[in-house]
């Protein structure tokens, strides 16, 4: 479970976090929406630990990652945490199959059959040796899922992973998240803008200059 | 299996980037090129300059309360660190009833002097002042007699030659002959010595240790001044290679900061994956290490043709080549590329991922 | 417009500036400061070969046998400050006369006959025609003279370390010569045959000789060019034309000539071993330092370019997008040139400044001296930098340009 408690972000420009609540239970599937500007990304990026907070908390069950220090940031994240963003960013010089094998060799060791298997799973196996250049946007956003879950972290993290697909390629990508959510059992946290894609999680949060003004759930 | 991956990746981010990596690759060789071929010359042209300036003449003398013994000279010229030993015995004799000095020099020495006319066997060269003073020309007879009046030797003129000094005044036969005249059978009042200029000190302690019935001293004239020369050369090559070597690491530093820093996202994604700065650094380092590794061994080969190319054109001779330029190249690369790596490799990972992913970087 | 892209590029790209700014300061500053060291450091070491002594020995014109055995001859110490008269006047740098005689003194009530000498030590040398003085003295033509103790004024002498040795005499002993007492106040080491000597001022030497303004021979140090193929020819077989461009060039042999012109009854002649030692030093040296100043402006050169060119290849995806807006190849490069062209020019002027600053640490460190010729150098400076702005942007423009919009804009270059 991720308690978040009193969170505020404040930059020397703007406050992003005006004092955020929220907890999030083990294999929840979160959405959140909101304008921008609206504090989405940096609350993620506080949750995943590549920011810190100006003040409050976020514990995972009962671990409190605001006061570890960068490097024990870095292995909490790569135990717990999987990262996509909207932006496929792939190392453009590796294959599909050597961008995740770099998150292995961050992780521990690599294995080739593994991260092999791993694509084979995203719908990639007839693309493992081709350069991002050579894939599409969806391929790219499903290499980017597939380097996320490597090592099979606890929570996955996605800011806008469908913001610059297509509808059909957008409705790929998140069937293809909701199966392994079902089949692997991993928390989701995914921030959007598109009423369509919040619409495939369990629970919506609003969030507005700064703060939650909605808290829905649904039941399907 | 952990080092085999790193060199892994890091070999696959030198190979697609190829181009920016023979940017530091020639960046660090040109520096260590310029460091190597400095070091090379300010090695060499001591060397070939000592060898210039043996036209200054002796930087040694060696004298003697009486006459020296010619087997003396047999012994220097085996020495290694004298260059040449140049025995001379001064003498007088009678010349149309005025004394005049007479120098005697092996006929080898008086060949290298700066003669008008000819340096022949058995005969005999006259000082310019001398010529002057007694309107001598060559292809005249000299008749010598010791003492005055006494039965005359003839010897052939066949030169004049230019020194300065007391010697203009003198005429110059060979030492044999001169031995002869004056009855002084093998010994010789004078030693002039060349010593290698490099060695100098060393070498008239040695002298003086192993000859100690000999008056040993150096001509401070050239001595003093040689040494002054080749330190002054010496050190204004060894300042310009350390105004060269700190430019050069400003551009190899902004060379290196610029491709590390063009990697930035990489960076940030690598953080997302959970790498810890030390995994970060350690690819740049490696990146770095191989860079300076490739760069040294281009830069040696630069450094040493292009010292081998000055020294050619202006000494008409190669310089050696010390073996320690290997280790030096190999070790100023490597710290070459290291150390402009490291200070953008630190600042690049202090960042945190979620500034360079939101683009503010 | 055109204004609004390079300030922005200014302010926006500033690693890019950064690296490109301090890489053509270093660069322009090791490049003029190996200029200006190539440009003086054949006056620098030809000044510092003087060290090797006198290049030109003055002596009296030798007539018949009898003047070289029988009755010395002298030159007149009042001609010596026409030696600054001459066409060459300003290369010498050196001037010392010199009486030699011998001396009966009396040490200790024994009597013994001495070889004396008489120089000049320090003496500030009217220039005729000018108002300044000149600084001349045997130490202005020899360095290897060492005096323990110090110089003599009247009445007092210094003894040549040999002959000081041999009868064990030591700074503060006496020494009279006729009925005058003189103090010794130095032992003299010279390595030479000045060892054997008594020194003392030309003054003292003149007074108890009796040689009023007489001197024996004198000592010249000036600075040449080096002997060529030409200085050799004999200049009494010379056409007018020649003799002329012989005269006027700065030869040891030409200046030798003119300073026997003016010292009467004198016979000038240069010192070979010096002189020529001298020439090929100096052109062999002067080789070598112009060779790595090249070899170092080169690498420089490509240095500069090669950070030039690694902040270029970035911008690639700027040029795609200013393609994509139709921007033609020459139009883009102009722009993008013109941001690189205001950076270089600024950092080439500070490396210039720099250099300055380098070459007088160089100049002073090492010879003593600041170097000069200076003002030279800024444009030099300036077109370096700014060749090596478009030498360094050339390759990654023209590989930029060539590129297909679309595919930098995918940012997968």
């Amino acid at each position: 479970m991720i308690k978040v408690r009193g969170l505020k972000k404040v930059y020397p420009s703007a406050v992003a976090l005006r004092g955020v609540d929220m907890d999030i239970q083990d294999n929840e599937w979160l959405s959140i929406m909101g304008p921008s500007g609206s504090g989405k990304s940096t609350l993620l990026n506080i949750l995943g630990g590549l920011d810190y907070p100006t003040e409050g908390s976020v514990s995972y069950d009962g671990k409190e990652i605001t006061t570890m220090k960068e490097d024990e940031l870095a292995v909490f994240r790569r135990e717990n945490i999987g990262f996509i963003f909207q932006q496929s960013y792939l190392i453009p010089y590796l294959t599909a199959l050597e961008n995740v094998m770099l998150a292995q060799y961050f992780h521990s060791i690599v294995d080739e059959k593994e991260a092999a298997e791993a694509l084979k799973r995203v719908g990639l196996s007839h693309r493992l040796h081709h350069r991002p250049s050579e894939l599409s946007g969806g391929e790219q956003q499903r290499v980017c899922i597939a380097r996320a879950l490597i090592n099979s972290p606890k929570v996955l993290l996605a800011d806008e992973p469908t913001g610059n697909l297509d509808r059909e390629n957008t409705r790929v990508i998140l069937e293809l998240l909701g199966e392994l959510h079902s089949n692997e059992g991993f928390t989701i946290v995914l921030v959007t803008h598109d009423p369509y894609v919040a619409g495939w999680g369990k629970r919506l949060l609003t969030m507005e200059d700064g703060r939650i003004i909605k808290d829905e759930s649904f039941h399907s | 299996m952990r080092y085999r991956t790193l060199f892994f990746f890091t070999g696959k981010a030198i190979k697609e980037r190829l181009q920016r990596i023979f940017l530091m690759v020639f960046a660090v060789s040109l520096s260590v090129g310029l460091l190597i071929s400095m070091i090379i010359l300010s090695k060499g042209m001591r060397e070939r300059l000592s060898e210039e300036l043996k036209a200054y003449g002796a930087n040694a003398l060696i004298t003697s309360p009486d006459y020296i013994n010619e087997e003396i000279v047999q012994r220097l010229s085996g020495i290694n660190a004298i260059d040449e030993v140049l025995p001379e015995l001064y003498g007088r004799a009678c010349f149309k009833g005025v004394y005049i000095n007479v120098i005697g020099m092996r006929l080898e020495d008086m060949k290298r002097m700066r003669v008008t006319g000819e340096v022949q066997k058995g005969s005999v060269l006259a000082g310019s002042r001398l010529a002057k003073a007694g309107e001598l020309k060559t292809g005249h007879e000299i008749g010598l007699s010791i003492p005055c009046g006494s039965e005359e030797m003839k010897f052939k003129l066949s030169g004049i030659f230019e020194k300065v000094g007391s010697e203009d005044n003198a005429l110059i036969m060979e030492l044999k002959e001169l031995q002869k005249l004056l009855g002084l059978e093998n010994k010789v009042s004078i030693i002039m010595l060349r010593v290698n200029p490099a060695v100098f000190e060393l070498t008239m302690e040695n002298l003086k240790k192993e000859f100690p019935e000999l008056e040993i001293k150096p001509v401070r004239q050239i001595a003093l001044s040689e040494e002054s020369l080749l330190k002054k050369i010496e050190f204004l090559l060894f300042v310009v290679a350390v105004v060269v070597v700190v430019a050069s690491v400003i551009t190899v530093g902004g060379i290196m900061a610029a491709t590390i820093f063009e990697r930035l996202t990489d960076i940030a994604l690598m953080k997302t994956m959970g790498a810890t700065n030390r995994q970060i650094q350690a690819f740049f380092i490696v990146e770095a290490i191989i860079t300076g590794l490739l760069g040294s061994l281009g830069g040696h080969l630069l450094g040493t043709a292009s010292a081998e190319l000055i020294a050619l054109s202006a000494f008409q001779r190669a310089v050696a080549v010390p073996l320690f330029s290997i280790p030096l190249a190999i070790s100023s690369g490597l710290m070459l590329s290291v150390a402009s790596a490291i200070a953008p490799i630190m600042r690049i990972t202090a960042y945190r991922p979620s500034i360079i992913l939101r683009g503010e970087i | 417009m055109f204004f609004r892209v390079i300030i922005n590029f200014l302010r926006k790209e500033k690693k890019a500036v950064t690296v490109i700014f301090f890489s053509t300061v270093a660069g322009t500053a090791v490049i003029a400061t190996m200029l200006s060291l190539s440009f003086e450091i054949e006056d620098k070491v030809k000044r510092e070969l003087r060290s090797f002594g006198a290049n030109i020995i003055v002596e009296p014109e030798v007539k018949g046998l009898m003047s070289l055995a029988g009755q010395p001859h002298y030159l007149m110490e009042s001609d010596i400050p026409r030696v600054k008269t001459i066409f060459w006047r300003h290369n010498i740098i050196g001037i010392a006369p010199f009486l030699e005689a011998t001396l009966d003194g009396n040490i200790n009530g024994k009597a013994y006959k001495f070889n004396g000498l008489g120089t000049w030590f320090d003496k500030e040398l009217p220039v005729p025609g000018e108002k300044g003085f000149m600084k001349t003295g045997v130490f202005t033509v020899v360095s290897w003279w060492y005096v323990d103790g110090r110089l003599p004024l009247k009445r007092e002498c210094l003894f040549g370390s040999a002959l000081a040795g041999r009868l064990g005499l030591k700074i503060g002993d006496t020494v009279t010569f006729g009925k005058e007492v003189f103090t010794i106040t130095g032992i003299l080491s010279t390595g030479s045959r000045e060892d054997d000597f008594i020194v003392m001022s030309l003054e003292e030497m003149q007074r108890i000789k009796g040689l009023a303004g007489r001197v024996s021979y004198i000592w010249i140090s000036a600075l040449t060019t080096p002997m060529d193929e030409f200085a050799y020819k004999d200049p009494s077989k010379m056409t007018p034309a020649e003799y002329e461009k012989w005269y006027c060039t700065g030869y040891v042999t030409s200046i030798a000539k003119q300073i026997e012109e003016v010292i009467r009854g004198s016979s000038a002649r240069p010192v070979w071993r010096v002189a020529e030692a001298e020439g090929n030093i100096l052109r062999k040296l002067k080789l070598a330092v112009y060779l790595l100043s090249l070899i170092t402006l080169l690498a420089s050169a490509m240095g500069l370019s090669a950070a030039l060119m690694s902040s270029f290849l970035k911008r690639s995806r700027e040029i795609g997008l200013m393609k994509a807006l139709g921007g033609g190849g020459l139009k883009i490069s102009l722009l993008l040139l013109s941001g690189v062209a205001a950076v270089t020019v600024l950092a080439s002027l500070g490396g210039f400044l720099l250099s300055l600053f380098l070459s007088d640490i160089i100049g002073k460190e090492v010879f003593g001296t600041g170097l000069e010729n200076r003002v030279l150098l800024l444009p030099i400076a300036l077109l370096i930098g700014i060749f090596m702005t478009i030498a360094g942007a050339f390759l990654p423009l023209r590989r930029s340009l060539s590129l297909k919009p679309a595919i930098v804009l995918k940012g997968m270059e």
